[in-house]
């Protein structure tokens, strides 16, 4: 078989190519960059005891729909500092006290203003993908540059919310200033 | 991995040590090659990465075009990547049996009969393959070579299949539908692929893709070669229908070039073919029709390039050409075929109430045909042009509610003259989880080169007396009108449905038409020739429902019902030209059920369940086939894959061939593979 052997020839050039070329650079879809960000902070941050109504459980909500195509879901069960996380969708601005990490879907933009006034005082940590979120009062903003993800925080409405995110993260993120009622 | 050696064994394969030893000399060889390497970013769990990590972590272009598609006023399906590879096909026809509406019967080793919306046949002439806009069929008959269509199947994209004319859109005989074979980018296919498929069908599959970058893109290449063995005919004989091919190509993305971010995309393959099967021969001496074993010899070259510039977020031009050189040697006949095509689209930034597109395509194909002892030509070459435009304008009525869009594609070609396929198409919006819409549209199948120019011995009954089919150079083109309702809708946030009804109206279809008797010297022979004179409608319902039951498990159900009636002259000699015999050579059903389980991170188990109905014009009976998969990543970058094919099943034919009504058809029977993959 002559075409046989001129592509077991083709194979071995490319075998050779591959050992010369290292392919280096992490290639992620959106969702699971997003997704993995979402359970380091909640790893990076610290959140007062008194947060919790379950010593024991750490939950993340989504308000509104979940836009994770599924690479959200195998958060549910891990644990993060000796606790098991919970993963939620809520439709309610009333259910959202009670998250520690709580994700608001880019279509549930107009409602914002509304749950951010609900969730005064309490230590609930926010995270959006909508442009100006971190402007608007609230902690974590999702954005897009050069093909990479990056986020822009809100140390303001952190702080008042009395949590803490530890450096390691803090370095890698742009912090923003703004009250959080603004 | 040994499993699949094992599995060979116990089917009772010839060569099995030759066979094994190459599986394990490619097995070797990944080995090598894996090693030393990480993890690839499908394998990835997001969870375990750092920070750092991920904020390094180049974002995979998420193509907004599926989503696109799925807002269409047409009845679309799109097998996406994880489709393809969950589904367990080896091959691109295989991969198609999941799309509704379509037929899909396995002729023998390498020859399938594909249609969409019935008239199925191993040579259909009414449907258009793409790939990567490169349009695949062969104008000699307007059909496709199934054979020699391929390629790494974890490079593709998706298959976007489009039922319905889709002729104003897209280029010639998109009568009944369209299949569009989309490749990843370069970006998305870096680093390392290597795999072997090992079993008792597919004797050996290896395959190979490297993906770099350069200064301003990315590139990769690939090798592939396929070896699939000897069936047996419905009878228990060898059905010498073997198959062996090997492939190779590349593709080169340029991201951002000038002032404009202009992109452009360079891409070609190569590929040589062998195969066989069985045909019965006229021999006119003697007046007997011996089968003898045909070697089919098929190779090709191909060539694309396409530029694109953006110039606002809803605004492009693309421009596009491919030179293809396809040859391919048979029994009946040799063709060696050169094409050039040409294709410009320009798509117009809303305006007011008004999104335009425009196009113009230009193709020049030429070939080279010289027969066997039975086939002759009026002419041994030929220098064919078309050349067409398209106008399209998406009307929308009420914002995000209403859209009516009128189009129509005006063509000039040599065999037919000129054309116009026009199309309107009105969708609605209730609300932002539904859409109803509906179509009326004409599009025409011109004639091919075949029925034009070719003559050729049919059988014989006895010596010099013998059954032809002439040309007919006056043929015109056949014609259709398509009348189709749609409606799609989310049902809740993880389940979805989608279901379309069409009425075909055809006229002109052409038919192979007793002509009378001809009396040259020392021949009688009995004459027919294709003529357009049958009429008829076809219709249909297909349906899809898709349910993400559970994070780990995704159900799905699909089929299709069609009924065809045709109007035409009967053939009392022969049921398999008559214009009527394709009323029986498409099912009246065909539907599968499937479910995809994640079981573990690393472990997925996948099952299909297709019925399809008998085909009474060749005495096929109705079958149920069940395939199952079970996938497991052993190691990161690593993939076993076991898959079951026609399981708990008879061995059973799907298809004889129509057009020839002379080659045998093959018994279908159990498969069982394994296959091996890593990435890094």
């Amino acid at each position: 078989m002559p075409f046989l052997k001129r592509i077991s020839i083709l194979l071995a050039a490319l075998l050779l190519g591959a050992q010369v070329h290292a392919s280096d650079g992490l290639q992620l879809q959106e969702q699971q960059i997003k997704a993995g960000l979402l359970y380091n902070f909640l790893k990076y941050t610290n959140f007062p005891a008194a947060s919790f109504t379950n010593a024991n459980i750490i939950t993340v909500c989504i308000f509104g729909d979940d836009p994770f195509s599924g690479n959200l879901q195998p958060i549910a069960g891990r644990t993060v500092n000796q606790r098991e996380i919970a993963l939620r969708t809520i439709h309610d601005i009333s259910a959202a006290g009670n998250c520690q990490l709580l994700f608001v879907n880019e279509e549930e933009k107009s409602r914002w203003p509304q749950l951010r006034a609900a969730l005064a005082g309490k230590n609930v940590l926010t995270v959006s993908d909508f442009e100006n979120f971190a402007t608007q009062g609230g902690m974590i903003e999702f954005g897009h540059a050069d093909n990479h993800i990056h986020v822009n925080l809100n140390i303001d409405a952190l702080t008042s919310a009395g949590l803490r995110v530890e450096d390691r993260l803090l370095r890698l993120v742009t912090v923003v200033h703004g009250g959080s009622h603004e | 991995m040994f499993l699949s050696c094992t599995s060979n064994l116990n089917f009772g394969t010839r060569a099995i040590n030759r066979h094994c030893v190459r599986f394990f000399l490619l097995l070797g060889v990944s080995i090598t090659v894996c090693a030393a390497r990480t993890a690839y970013a499908d394998d990835i769990d997001s969870f375990a990465l750092s920070p750092e990590q991920l904020f390094n972590a180049t974002v995979m272009s998420v193509s907004k075009t599926t989503e696109k598609v799925m807002d269409a006023p047409a009845a679309v399906y799109i097998l996406t990547n994880e489709d393809v590879m969950r589904s367990g096909a080896t091959s691109i026809p295989e991969a198609l049996r999941l799309v509704p509406g379509v037929q899909v019967a396995q002729v023998n080793s390498n020859g399938w009969a594909i249609s969409v919306r019935g008239f199925n046949s191993d040579l259909s002439n009414k449907l258009l393959v793409l790939i990567d806009g490169r349009e695949v069929y062969d104008p000699l008959f307007s059909g496709v070579y199934w054979d020699v269509q391929d390629t790494v199947l974890e490079d593709i994209d998706r298959i976007e299949v489009v039922r319905g004319p889709g002729g104003t859109l897209w280029g010639d005989n998109a009568v009944n539908g369209v299949i569009n074979i989309i490749t990843k980018k370069a970006t998305e296919t870096q680093g390392n692929l290597a795999s072997v498929t090992a079993g008792n069908h597919e004797k050996a599959i290896g395959e190979e893709r490297y993906g770099g970058t350069f200064d301003g893109g990315a590139w990769r290449a690939y090798g592939k070669f396929t070896d699939r063995g000897d069936e047996h005919a419905l009878d228990g004989r060898n059905n010498h229908d073997a198959w062996k091919e090997g492939r190779g190509g590349f593709r080169a993305d340029w991201d951002k070039i000038g002032t404009h971010d202009d992109g452009f995309m360079l891409q070609g393959d190569t590929y040589n073919s062998v195969s066989g099967q069985m045909r019965f021969e006229p021999v006119l001496t003697n007046g007997t029709n011996p089968l003898v074993n045909e070697y089919i010899n098929a190779r090709g070259t191909n060539l694309l390039g396409r530029w694109k510039r953006d110039f606002d977020s809803d605004s492009n031009l693309t421009v596009q050409s491919y030179v293809d050189y396809a040859y391919r040697d048979q029994l009946l006949i040799k063709d060696a075929r050169t094409s050039f095509d040409f294709d410009v689209q320009y798509e117009a930034p809303q305006a007011d109430a008004h999104k335009l597109t425009v196009g113009a395509h230009y193709r020049y194909s030429e070939d080279a045909l010289s027969g066997g002892p039975d086939t002759t030509f009026l002419d041994n070459r030929a220098r064919d042009q078309i050349g067409n435009m398209f106008v399209q304008d998406k009307i929308t009525l009420e914002p995000k509610k209403w859209f009516f869009t009128l189009g129509s594609k005006f063509e000039e070609n040599n065999y037919s003259g000129f054309e116009v396929q026009p199309s309107a198409r009105l969708q609605w919006h209730p609300d932002e989880d539904q859409m109803v819409w509906t179509a009326v549209s004409r599009a025409v199948r011109t004639p091919s080169r075949v029925e034009q120019d070719v003559h050729l011995v049919q059988t014989t009954v006895a010596a010099g007396v013998s059954l032809d089919t002439e040309p007919n150079p006056n043929l015109y083109s056949e014609d259709v009108i398509a009348y189709e309702v749609g409606y799609r809708r989310q049902l809740t946030q993880s389940a979805s449905m989608d279901i379309a009804a069409f009425y075909n109206d055809y006229w002109k279809l052409s038919t192979t038409t007793f002509q009378g008797f001809l009396t040259p010297p020392g021949r009688f022979i009995v004459a027919y020739a294709p003529e357009n004179n049958t009429t008829g409608e076809t219709h249909g319902v297909e349906g899809t429902l898709d349910w993400r039951a559970l994070s780990n498990l995704r159900l799905s159900a699909s089929g299709g019902l069609l009924t065809t009636k045709l109007n035409g002259p009967q053939v009392a000699a022969n049921r398999t030209l008559g214009a009527e015999a394709a009323e029986d050579q498409s099912p009246t059903f065909q539907g599968n059920l499937r479910a995809e389980w994640d079981v573990t991170k690393d472990l997925s188990f996948d099952t299909m369940l297709y019925r399809v109905n008998a085909l009474p014009a060749f005495q096929v009976p109705s079958y149920t086939r069940l395939d199952m998969r079970l996938g497991w990543r052993f190691a990161p970058g690593w993939q076993l894959d076991l898959v079951g094919q026609n399981l708990f099943n008879p061995e059973h034919p799907e298809f004889t061939s129509p057009t020839d009504g002379h080659v045998l058809a093959t018994d279908i029977g159990t498969s069982i593979y394994g296959r091996v993959t890593c990435r890094f």
